[in-house]
């Protein structure tokens, strides 16, 4: 057995060796789809596989989140308390806060700095946390304001404490406080968040000590938590979503001061980082996966299609093996050999690759807040590789073998039809088929970037350039702005060094701009109603040199002017379309009274948006406050960056020498961000487009170099009857639009219920689905030709004289 | 005034190499001949000698390596291979020892492929000349046959009726009766000498003495040189 199947792989290496370049075509062929499978697989199973790294028990854990939204906000610990009073559908609900940054918080005098994890009550019971020494954080510890108490991180444990257990049960000083050790956490736990943490502490404890200028009401109100849970027996993770959904929509809203909106209550299993970007990954991953299927079923059939066109070549050999004994169970064993070879080496070599590609894809935009474990290709994945490669061997096996049996191995070359047979016609359609689908996706994502790059933002970003700043070093918890006229000072400088450069047409300061990811929401009153709005703060220029069109009023002639102007869609959403110029909008800022601000002026909506989701109110203001400070420096014209950044500094250093510039951005560059996860997915399905469009190319012009070949002898009596190689080239492309039709046809009507379904789903509206498909089909058509023409050439080329004579 | 009388084909010097990585193979070399118009050459000679070579190039269907070759007048080797399909379209018909009748076609179908290349003609034209061309051969009552359905003497009855439906000038036979057994093969032969009679100029390769016998010139080949041109025994 062993030995007949080395004889096999020796004689299936050297026939391979005969034709280097098909083979090696056809073994990358293999590779490119296993890379594609290997690497998506272990996306995929890595995210449903609920992420519970670290855990004694991670049955039946469960993350909750709120998909389309920014700030994974839920419920303060208040409202958890008293879900978990009735919580039907799980054990308690516990969780991390996140928003348990400290810095230059001193350790035994040296500073630290970095992410500590504020629990709730229940979070080491519930989620079952490894503890590598001592124990977790325990109900007394979270009695009244709550025990000084921590696990130290393991990192933590190992940099700052040389990995000694004898910490466990000492005392250290945090800052001016005491903290007791009570354990050590195993390296494999993250948190929820499945980031690296320095310690877990008691969530009112370490609010009172590391935050002191937070009012007290507000650590039971602040939403800012990774909620997570243990499913009761009984309980679905969809009931427990129900439950809590239920809970929070019943919720009277003061205990709720942050609610950011209808982004829909989602429960996974798992402990998952952040359960909206998960969500979405987990959908993308899915359809990647989907398609990377549908790109190593092109490539099965383009291997098949390779050796198939061997087949006219070896029916002379093969019915030689048959009449001295070679059963066709034998021959059928020897052909399996043969197409596992090619197999195995594209699947070898593609599992090689995934790990690449898994690590690349971990680094895309559209994945940048999911948590990855850190192996690359996981055992699931693998298997599913593996089995997959089984399966796509017997089916490359299969394909030329069927063609044996049907024609008979007794047959020579010469009987070889040159016309499609039900098998080029079935993997011509399923290839076309296939493409199409594919093919539609990319041209749909294409076309959504497309119209999204097309809407009007509401300001005229080209030729502005952004300076970021940030401080030099790392304010601590006692930080004071410096007073007004330090800033007022900053920029009257700013102004003076930037209008002196050559190139400065405006200058102004504003932040956030369009694009940014820091923003305040503020919520205002108007009447018995309230209305969140994105506070942006600005100096005067900003509306013009923005190009930002002024409905109503005026825009600010100063600094710190009292008034505000407001956006279209925050008239429209407070009181509809009325003169509002002269109102006063009231301000609820929670825990610190209300002020009024007249409004000056109305100006057009901005996008601060995704440009697929309606404009958001928006509420400038030019009062410096406590943020104004760090606004961004804006300069229109064309100027050197680094001059506006040697500029900024100076006059940083002569006014506010805490802070520096961080950066210096085209602002177009920073408004691309708000598309780019649809540029990182448009991407991704243009490479998976264009790699099935290639492979189907190939594929097609291999199935017609086949049918070009083996009609050799047809295509000299043509010629010898008058066809010319006109005629001929014409016959091949003719029959290469006959063979691709139904596979066109079949592809464009793919091409059109695919992309309808990711209208619904991931595409804006405006993408017509008939554009698409006829676009797809307008491609296809253009496949055929182009796979046809270099076959149609060879066949022009013939001379019937050679052939006639060999037959 | 007169015309210069042309032979019809017209063969100077003509020599066909064969290359390989390791060996070179004279097929013919240098063959002077001359057919004239109503001609009934038949051409013999051992396996390899460069029978069917010599009726390849003359056919249009391989070009020498060396020498000139006119037909009708046209310097076929300077004419691009567009031109050479026409005039193969118009000025020969082919007729094989193994037929090469396209399986997947009926034999109307087969016999109409040369009026389709040659284009310019009605549907109605077509079937005329084919009906012409079957009912010539006999085979008016198969015509909507497929080449496996019929005996070899009947398909190379049809593979005689695709050569003449195009009226051509020249009508070239490599081992017409090669495949088919005597009683066939005798038909063949009474039909190709039916045609050459009615003014066909007939160039016919054979290995049969007998048939050879039949044509007006005979000639022999011996490692790609004419060995003996003469008319045949009576």
């Amino acid at each position: 057995m062993i030995a007949s199947i080395l004889l096999d792989l020796r004689h299936a290496l050297r026939l391979y060796l005969k034709t280097p370049w098909q083979s090696a075509l056809a073994v990358l062929t293999m590779a490119v789809a296993m890379t594609l499978v290997g690497g998506m697989s272990s996306l995929w199973s890595e995210l449903h596989a609920g992420g519970s790294r670290g855990v004694e028990n991670d049955k039946r854990l469960v993350t909750f989140g709120r998909l389309d939204s920014e700030q994974n906000n839920l419920i303060g610990a208040g409202p958890v308390a008293e879900f978990n009073r009735g919580a039907q559908t799980i054990t308690q609900l516990t969780g991390e806060s996140s928003f348990g940054h400290i810095r230059d918080v001193d350790l035994r005098g040296e500073p630290i700095e970095g992410s500590v994890a504020p629990v709730l009550p229940g979070y080491f019971e519930t989620l079952t946390p490894r503890i590598l020494h001592g124990r977790g954080l325990a109900e007394q510890d979270f009695a009244g304001q709550g025990a000084r108490a921590l696990v130290l991180g393991h990192r933590l444990w190992q940099e700052r404490f040389g990995a000694d257990p004898e910490v466990v049960g000492t005392e250290i000083g945090l800052d001016d406080h005491t903290w007791r050790v009570v354990g050590v956490m195993d390296e494999s736990f993250g948190g929820i968040g499945r980031m690296p943490q320095l310690f877990w502490a008691p969530y009112k404890r370490f609010l009172l000590d590391f935050h002191e200028g937070l009012p007290e009401q507000m650590h039971e109100t602040i939403p800012f938590w990774r909620l997570a849970g243990r499913l009761r027996d009984e309980a679905s993770v969809e009931s427990a979503e129900a439950e809590l959904s239920q809970f929070i929509q019943n919720m009277p809203q003061k205990d709720n001061p942050m609610e950011a909106g209808p982004g829909q209550i989602v429960a996974l299993p798992g402990l998952i980082g952040n359960v909206d970007e998960h969500f979405a990954a987990q959908k993308q991953v899915t359809l990647m996966l989907l398609a990377t299927l549908l790109i190593a079923t092109v490539a099965t059939i383009n291997i098949g299609t390779f050796l198939l066109a061997r087949i006219p070549a070896r029916n002379r050999e093969l019915a030689l093996r048959q009449t001295v004994g070679a059963s066709r169970k034998r021959l059928a064993g020897q052909l399996l050999t043969e197409a596992s070879l090619l197999v195995v080496c594209g699947t070898l070599a593609g599992l090689v690759l995934s790990l690449w590609l898994a690590a690349a894809m971990r680094e895309l935009s559209l994945f940048e807040r999911v948590s990855f474990s850190e192996s690359l290709l996981n055992a699931p994945a693998l298997a599913f590789s593996l089995l997959l490669a089984i399966v796509l061997s017997v089916i490359v096996a299969a394909i030329p073998l069927s063609r044996l049996r049907r024609q008979g191995l007794i047959h020579s070359a010469r009987n070889a039809s040159s016309r499609p047979g039900l098998f080029q016609h079935a993997t011509g359609l399923v290839q076309l088929g296939l493409t199409g689908l594919l093919a539609a996706a990319a041209v749909g994502f294409l076309s959504h970037l497309w119209i999204l790059d097309q809407r009007d933002p509401g300001l005229h970003p080209e030729g502005v350039l952004v300076t970021t700043l940030g401080f030099k070093t790392p304010p601590t918890g006692t930080f004071q702005p410096p007073p007004d006229e330090a800033k007022f000072s900053f920029r009257a400088e700013a102004r003076e060094r930037l209008g002196s450069l050559p190139g400065v047409e405006e200058i102004s300061f504003g932040s956030p701009v369009p694009g940014q990811r820091a923003y305040a929401i503020s919520t205002f009153r108007i009447g018995e109603r309230s209305l969140n709005a994105r506070v942006v703060n600005v100096a005067p220029g900003f509306f013009d040199l923005l190009g930002i069109e002024i409905l109503q009023g005026r825009t600010f002639e100063s600094g710190s002017e009292p008034g505000v102007v407001v956006s279209r869609e925050f008239v429209r959403q407070a009181w509809g379309e009325e003169n509002v110029i002269g109102r006063f909008l009231r301000r609820d800022q929670a825990g610190a009274g209300q002020a009024d601000s007249r409004i000056i002026g109305v100006v057009e909506d901005v996008r601060y948006e995704h440009p697929e989701k309606p404009p958001v109110p928006l509420v400038f203001s030019s009062a410096m406050g406590f943020a104004g400070f760090m606004n961004a420096g804006l300069v229109r014209g064309d100027v050197d960056e680094a001059l506006v950044k040697r500029e900024i500094d100076e006059a940083l250093t002569t006014h506010l020498d805490e802070l520096k510039v961080v950066s210096v951005r085209p602002l177009t560059e920073i408004m691309a961000q708000l598309t780019e996860r649809d540029r990182a997915r448009t991407r991704i399905t243009v490479l998976f487009g264009a790699v099935i469009v290639l492979m189907s190319a190939f594929g097609f012009f291999a199935m017609q170099r086949f049918l070009v070949d083996s009609g050799r002898r047809e295509t000299a009596i043509h010629m010898s009857l008058g066809a010319g190689p006109a005629a001929v080239r014409r016959r091949v492309l003719l029959q290469g639009l006959k063979l691709g039709l139904p596979g066109l046809v079949v592809g464009s009507l793919l091409g059109l219920i695919g992309t309808t379904w990711l209208v619904d789903r991931y595409l804006i509206d405006d993408v017509s689905p008939t554009l698409v498909a006829l676009s797809v089909a307008a491609g296809l058509l253009g496949i055929l030709l182009l796979a046809s023409a270099q076959p149609a050439l060879a066949a022009a080329r013939l001379r019937p004289g050679d052939v006639l004579k060999e037959e | 005034m007169h015309e210069t009388a042309r032979p019809l084909i017209r063969l100077r010097n003509l020599s066909r190499i064969y290359t390989t990585e390791q060996l070179e193979t004279h097929a013919l070399a240098g063959i002077d001949l001359d057919i004239d118009k109503g001609e009934y050459v038949a051409i013999e000679g051992p396996s390899g000698c460069g029978k069917s070579t010599l009726l390849a190039i003359v056919g249009l269907l391989d070009e020498p390596s060396a020498g000139e070759y006119v037909l009708s007048g046209v310097p076929a080797t300077e004419i691009d291979a567009e031109e050479q399909a026409r005039l193969r379209n118009r000025e020969i018909g082919f007729i094989f020892q193994s037929f090469n009748l396209i399986p997947e076609m009926s034999v109307r179908e087969n016999v109409e492929l040369p009026l389709f290349y040659r284009g310019g003609l009605t549907s109605e034209a077509r079937r005329q000349a084919v009906d012409e061309a079957l009912s010539r051969v006999g085979m008016t009552e198969r015509a909507e046959h497929r080449p496996a359905q019929l005996s070899g003497g009947q398909q190379q009855r049809a593979a005689i009726a695709r050569a003449l439906v195009g009226r051509p000038s020249l009508l070239l036979a490599d081992e017409p009766t090669g495949n088919l057994d005597t009683e066939s093969g005798d038909r063949i032969m009474d039909l190709l000498e039916e045609l050459h009679g009615s003014g066909a100029t007939l160039v016919m390769v054979t290995h049969n003495p007998r048939y050879a016998e039949r044509a007006g010139r005979r000639l022999k080949l011996r490692d790609g040189r004419i060995e003996s041109d003469g008319v045949a025994a009576a």
